[in-house]
């Protein structure tokens, strides 16, 4: 379970709070739907929930994100990473390695998982975006479009508690918008809490609550 | 509709034994929006960076106004062919929005800097309380529509749109289609990269998807 409680962010004191006072719980297979105007904070709210701010992002940040009773600030980003993972708008900003098996299999390895689990955790990620095809490419050879099915492919293979997806739709052609939304409600059955911020309804329309960024100040 | 504009003849690219683009032979006119579509790699991208010049290594023929794209300096085609790329930290270069739509006035443009017609600009797509916001303050969708505001302060070129709408609410939407109006107002034109093409339905010239290393005309 996430919970949130008494969440409050501003960038400074003399700006507005980007949400206030906000809190919720959510249960293991929840998909929360985050909308809201272009600068309105989306983003910003899935940074709190994985503990990029305060860690990374400061500003006059209150209350506290809780995961599995965990409290994120008591944590460092490593120890998060396993219970909530983003995934970011730029797909440059996450991809770290030359080709696209050894960037999906990160994650897992940093689990210490076995090997043989790592490699289906990658077999796996690769058949449900149905990006086989660019197991062996290197990650800089990929357009942008195939740069973000891959870091999704990482995400699914890291296999966090929360999924925080940013705009997980932008650059993707259309015809996979029902790859990933399987994608994600398969997650969701398996207990996973999945926030989802997008402007597009394909994604929206899975969640079963949806925050609205304007009414959370 | 104008002569011609844009002529590929023959144009073919490749990134090493990947090949993108075989014999892809087509022409758009000065005024015309092109909408074109294609699957995730399928090089969309890529005809944006020949077209650019940022890929010169073509082969075949690509004439721009008359003139081969390898021929023309960087100074003349960077007043000719304006790229909005994809990511917005690739279209920001000043520190804020105001430096950077006044830098494109001053380098690109070569007349001097007009306040009024950057607020104006910032003012349409809903960013002129930020003009002096530092950019790495913004979001993503801000700083997107930095680079789209600079589209109404240089109508006059011709614009590479890739994937303008990602990151766009509905609002901003609108605001774009009514730039990509105003281009069609002072006789430019744009080609836009889109997996949206419902978006721009209406303003649609021509049609284009890339299919198995060819651009077919829908």
């Amino acid at each position: 379970m996430i919970s949130l409680h008494t969440l409050s962010f501003r960038y400074q004191p003399t700006t507005p709070w980007i949400f206030k006072d906000l809190s919720a719980n959510y249960q293991p297979g929840s998909i929360i739907g985050i909308q809201g105007a272009s600068g309105s904070g989306k983003t910003t709210l899935l940074y709190a929930l994985c503990g990029v701010i305060p860690a990374m992002i400061k500003g006059d940040f209150t209350g506290e994100v809780k995961i599995n009773n965990e409290i994120l600030t008591n944590l460092t980003l490593p120890q998060i990473a396993p219970l909530a993972s983003l995934l970011m708008q730029q797909p440059d900003y996450q991809l770290f390695f030359p080709t696209v098996e050894q960037e999906i299999a990160f994650g897992p390895e940093n689990l210490c998982l076995a090997p043989a689990e790592i490699q289906a955790r990658v077999d796996s990620a690769l058949v449900r975006l149905s990006i086989e095809e660019l197991r062996h490419t290197t990650s800089a050879h990929l357009s942008f479009g195939q740069k973000r099915l891959v870091t999704l492919a990482a995400l699914l293979a890291l296999s966090p508690q929360v999924m925080l997806l940013d705009e997980p739709l932008g650059g993707i052609h259309p015809g996979l918008y029902p790859l990933l939304a399987k994608a994600i409600t398969q997650e969701a059955q398996k207990g996973k809490i999945i926030f989802v911020a997008d402007h597009h309804p394909a994604l929206l329309e899975l969640a079963d609550v949806r925050l609205q960024m304007e009414d959370l100040r | 509709m104008s002569s011609h504009y844009l002529h590929l003849v023959n144009m073919g690219f490749s990134y090493g034994s990947n090949r993108i683009f075989t014999n892809v032979s087509l022409s758009v006119p000065r005024d015309a929006i092109t909408v074109l579509t294609g699957k995730n790699g399928s090089g969309k991208t890529t005809l944006c960076r020949i077209l650019s010049g940022l890929q010169p290594h073509y082969a075949g023929s690509i004439i721009i106004d008359g003139n081969e794209l390898k021929d023309i300096s960087p100074q003349i085609r960077a007043r000719q062919i304006a790229y909005h790329k994809q990511e917005p930290e690739g279209n920001i270069v000043g520190a804020t929005a105001q430096e950077d739509l006044a830098m494109w006035q001053h380098q690109f443009c070569g007349y001097g800097q007009n306040d009024d017609a950057i607020a104006a600009a910032a003012r349409e797509f809903g960013i002129e309380k930020l003009l002096h916001t530092p950019t790495w303050e913004l979001s993503n969708g801000q700083r997107k529509r930095i680079g789209l505001a600079a589209m109404l302060l240089h109508p006059q070129r011709y614009w590479l749109l890739d994937e303008p709408t990602t990151g766009l609410d509905t609002i901003n939407q609108q605001a774009l289609l009514r730039a990509i109006g105003s281009l069609s107002a002072a006789g430019s034109g744009c080609m836009i990269i889109t997996h949206d093409p419902e978006c721009f339905a209406r303003l649609a010239d021509i049609r284009l998807h890339i299919l198995d290393n060819k651009i077919k005309t829908l």
